[in-house]
């Protein structure tokens, strides 16, 4: 199983949301960790047919996308960035309603729809009004919904944005048991979503794929340029100024603050193993820096 | 496809608006009904004698009879003003047996008119002519019954009824799509097998059922009310009976009549539905979809009645939704548009015209939802 994507463009006018982007996908879970902006919803709108490419293809084992039309969708699952419903439908029906769209048997979306409510832990909401639903409850039904049909590929768009910390944890737990013989994409700016579940990391800027490589090579791209350092409320400021800066707690008298630096940037600086919201800082918060 | 089928009836009908709306039109366009009296049974019984096919001695009759009275109230009318008196110069009775032999005169003279254009048209040859003369042939008014149940249905028909159908269309068919697209929920839709053709398809059959099924509630009230009100009789005179068709060359009776109005206007309806679903499927915005809709229906009527304009424009500006639905103009006069030197007549031309826009307008839609992106 294989998804091609061929010198894709999308352009809105004079914007161009993603520039001619080129990548392979096969089975495992991909993470696109990108800004606001970045193109990475853009990305997952075309994979997931709602959205045309203006130049490029994307191909399903040779096959275009377009070409294959139903059968590609078929075989889809797209849970989008802001999760739609009806307000007077309640969990099961709007779960049925998707189930029909799919083209899923009633006897048989019934059967799966109980199957879905009780793996994202929604069993007992199955009649409350989506209306009623917290964020991350719509979250998960936006989830369990995309799973329907038992797709071959998985598109989650933001899916852990406005779920609170334990929720997104179940969330990661959930993407992780399903993820088997699919492709699954991913797309967050929250990289603790993808750290450990993702087979390979996309980075895209300003509609630009930088980097795809796994978060272990990611890593390595940035060892020995994370340091963290005490300091004193002065020298923060300091640091901030010159620095990309991670976390900065406060310890006693002084602060803890992880840094980005090439070189080692303050006296008592010293390296530290890098993890992925170092890197999402090495490649986002550049211009921030003075 | 009939799971879809349910899903789009169930939100169709799910929406509260259209019930509330569709309650208070038909309240609002029956008040006028307040004033009317039901008909007593002595009415209905001096029509009763009369009631039957009007040979010349009962026209005739009918005519000596009108005159004898009307000298007797011209009479009383003198007597009156001598005395100084005020008040009715005639009794109830009496004012509808005027009625009633004015009818009979008004009914004459569509058969004689009838008889004299037969006579104009002998002399041309033209296939127009030929249909006209065919047409004119058919014809036989002499029916007479006391009628005004049908005659009311008819004209609730050509005017309430559009304004009814026309509004519930939009109301209820608008948010069909743009509802889809505001609430997010487009997302699902187009990256779904069925999501795209099949809902497209599952939409439009959803809208014609809701179409029906406004259409005959709107029907079974404007019968029921009228029949409750005016009793039953009468479906068998012909249309020359109502003020508006009394020029008509067409002879049919008021079943038939009203069976044919009812029909072209469920045609327009459904033509209509379709076109308000094609705007959905274009349009983000439910409000935007309902002005689009309302615009494409009422822009029409308001510039024939209000903007002078050749003749030709004014025929062609009727062949619009409301003025189809409305019926009346396809069958007050002779009217027929050459095609290929072949007449063809008004009602044909807009049964036809409305089964194109509407083969049109699903067509494009299921083409529009194949191709649909977010925004």
């Amino acid at each position: 199983m294989k998804l091609t994507i061929e010198k894709v463009t999308k352009s809105y006018g004079e914007k161009v949301a993603v520039n001619d982007l080129s990548f392979e996908l096969t089975e495992g879970v991909y993470g696109f960790l990108g800004s606001n902006g970045s193109g990475k919803t853009t990305l997952m709108r075309i994979l997931a047919s709602v959205s045309k490419p203006t130049s490029g293809r994307v191909l399903f084992d040779g096959e275009d996308i377009r070409t294959l039309d139903e059968k590609y969708r078929d075989m889809l699952g797209y849970s989008p960035q802001h999760i739609g419903y009806y307000k007077n439908f309640t969990v099961q029906k709007f779960m049925l309603y998707i189930a029909s769209l799919k083209g899923i048997e009633r006897q048989q979306a019934k059967q799966k729809v109980d199957e879905l409510l009780e793996l994202v832990n929604l069993t007992e909401n199955n009649k409350v009004k989506m209306s009623k639903l917290s964020g991350g409850m719509k979250q998960r039904v936006g989830i369990a919904q995309a799973l329907l049909n038992d797709p071959q590929i998985l598109i989650v768009d933001e899916p852990t944005a406005g779920l609170d910390p334990k929720e997104r944890v179940r969330f990661r737990n959930l993407l992780s048991k399903i993820s088997a013989n699919r492709i699954v994409l991913l797309s967050t700016h929250i990289v603790s979503d993808i750290e450990f579940i993702a087979k390979e990391v996309m980075i895209l800027k300003e509609g630009v794929l930088i980097q795809k490589e796994s978060p272990k090579k990611l890593l390595e791209g940035i060892r020995n340029k994370v340091w963290t350092a005490t300091v004193n409320e002065e020298e923060v400021a300091d640091l901030q100024a010159h620095f990309r800066c991670g976390n900065i707690a406060h310890n006693d008298e002084r602060f803890d603050i992880r840094l980005l630096s090439e070189t080692k940037p303050h006296s008592n600086a010293v390296q530290t193993k890098p993890n992925l919201e170092d890197l999402y800082l090495y490649y986002f918060e550049e211009d921030g820096v003075a | 496809m009939r799971s879809l089928l349910g899903f789009e009836l169930y939100k169709l009908f799910k929406q509260k608006m259209i019930y509330l709306t569709f309650i208070g039109l038909l309240i609002i366009t029956s008040s006028y009904m307040l004033n009317f009296e039901r008909p007593s049974d002595a009415e209905k019984e001096l029509y009763s004698k009369w009631e039957g096919t009007l040979t010349q001695e009962k026209v005739e009759r009918s005519q000596v009879e009108n005159e004898k009275l009307n000298v007797l109230i011209d009479k009383r009318v003198e007597e009156m003003e001598e005395k100084g008196e005020v008040g009715a110069a005639f009794s109830e009775e009496e004012a509808t047996k005027v009625g009633m032999y004015e009818t009979i005169a008004f009914i004459q003279g569509a058969d004689d008119r009838t008889a004299l254009r037969l006579s104009e048209l002998e002399g041309e040859e033209s296939l127009s002519t030929a249909l006209e003369t065919s047409i004119l042939k058919e014809n036989d008014f002499s029916y007479f019954a006391y009628n005004k149940a049908p005659r009311e249905i008819i004209d609730y028909t050509s005017t309430f009824s559009l304004v009814v159908t026309g509004l519930m269309l939009m109301i209820g068919l608008s948010g069909m799509y743009s509802r889809e697209y505001s609430s997010g929920v487009e997302n699902y839709m187009l990256s779904s097998k069925r999501g795209r053709k099949d809902l497209a398809r599952a939409k439009i059959i959803a809208a014609l059922i809701y179409t029906f099924i406004i259409v005959v509630i709107g029907e079974a009230w404007n019968i029921i009310s009228k029949i409750y009100l005016f009793g039953n009789e009468g479906w068998s005179t012909t249309i020359q009976y109502i003020f508006k068709y009394h020029f008509s060359p067409f002879g049919f009776s008021m079943i038939e009549y009203h069976l044919i109005q009812l029909g072209i206007h469920l045609l327009a309806a459904f033509s209509f539905a379709l076109l308000i679903l094609f705007i959905s499927s274009l349009c983000r915005n439910v409000l935007v979809s309902l002005i689009v809709s309302g615009a494409i229906f009422g822009v029409p009527y308001f510039i024939v009645e209000l903007v002078q304009m050749p003749t030709w424009l004014r025929e062609a500006l009727q062949f619009s939704y409301l003025y189809i639905m409305k019926v009346d103009f396809l069958f007050t006069n002779f009217n027929a548009i050459n095609v290929f030197g072949q007449p063809i007549l008004y009602p044909f031309v807009a049964i036809l015209w409305m089964l194109i826009l509407s083969v049109l307008f699903a067509y494009t839609t299921v083409r529009v939802m194949r191709t649909k992106q977010v925004a």
